[in-house]
């Protein structure tokens, strides 16, 4: 039990990455973590040290494995831009890697993630502009 | 309840009141260099899980106080890790964890946990 952790890292890494898109940062409790990976407290801080570098890592290994439009990849981005880049550099400089890599490959890494936000929301967008009636007549 | 706060090198964590007592510290000094981490981490438990999660409690007391389900104070050995526990309300529970040669981990309570971990991880991100 005590001394060396002995885990699948790449497990680890993948589960929190989902809890973290699914729940958010702050709403990814160490409860929520340690449930999800089937580690003990004391093995996840010992191994990471704290939230704060598991979602490091998590997001670094997401990115890394993953495609970049992958929806899991643009959630934890999206947690990312919001709960974390401003407090970690490294998180930062991931996130415009990611957000550079997404423009180069979608043309517009904001329609990207827009559309992956109204998505996971259920709002489905107003798929086109209203267009005056083609058919013309019957007005007034 | 414990207060912490950083200088130039350390990060200081203060116990206030009684609990200097049922602790037997007054003061922990970490250098910044040996501070891992701090996360706020409600869901930390004094009480003993039972039985069946027997690795999962939250230690046996070295030098201190142990009135498990209500409060820890002092020195104790978690899993073969040596912990500082000052936690009555795990509701404002922080973990810090450290490379130390007394700790591996503080679990200690703080009157404003998200503050005072923003705080810690700033102090290490820039020192």
């Amino acid at each position: 039990m005590a001394g060396t952790p002995r885990f699948d890292r790449d497990h680890v890494l993948r589960v929190s990455a989902q809890a973290f898109a699914d729940r958010g940062y702050e709403g990814a409790s160490i409860s929520h973590l340690v449930s999800a990976t089937g580690l003990l407290r004391g093995s996840l801080y010992g191994a990471f040290g704290s939230k704060a570098e598991l979602f490091r890592y998590a997001y670094l290994h997401a990115t890394g494995h993953t495609p970049h439009d992958d929806d899991l990849v643009l959630d934890l981005t999206v947690v990312a831009l919001r709960e974390r880049a401003a407090h970690d550099p490294t998180v930062a400089a991931r996130t415009r890697e990611v957000l550079t890599s997404l423009h180069q490959r979608t043309g517009s890494a904001s329609d990207v993630i827009f559309s992956r936000l109204l998505r996971r929301a259920g709002v489905a967008p107003d798929p086109s502009p209203r267009r005056p009636d083609p058919q013309g007549g019957n007005i007034g | 309840m414990a207060k912490v706060t950083v200088t130039a090198s350390d990060l200081v964590v203060t116990i206030e009141g009684l609990r200097k007592l049922w602790t037997l510290k007054s003061e922990l000094t970490i250098p910044l260099t040996h501070v891992r981490g701090a996360t706020v981490d409600p869901g930390i438990s004094t009480r003993f899980p039972g039985f069946s999660k027997v690795s999962e409690w939250p230690g046996r007391k070295v030098l201190g106080t142990d009135w498990y389900g209500r409060y820890l104070g002092g020195t104790f050995s978690q899993d073969g890790d040596r912990v500082f526990w000052d936690v009555g309300n795990p509701d404002k529970a922080i973990v810090i964890t450290v490379d130390s040669e007394d700790f591996t981990r503080l679990y200690i309570e703080v009157d404003d946990p998200e503050a005072t971990v923003r705080a810690i991880e700033a102090a290490i991100r820039d020192h």
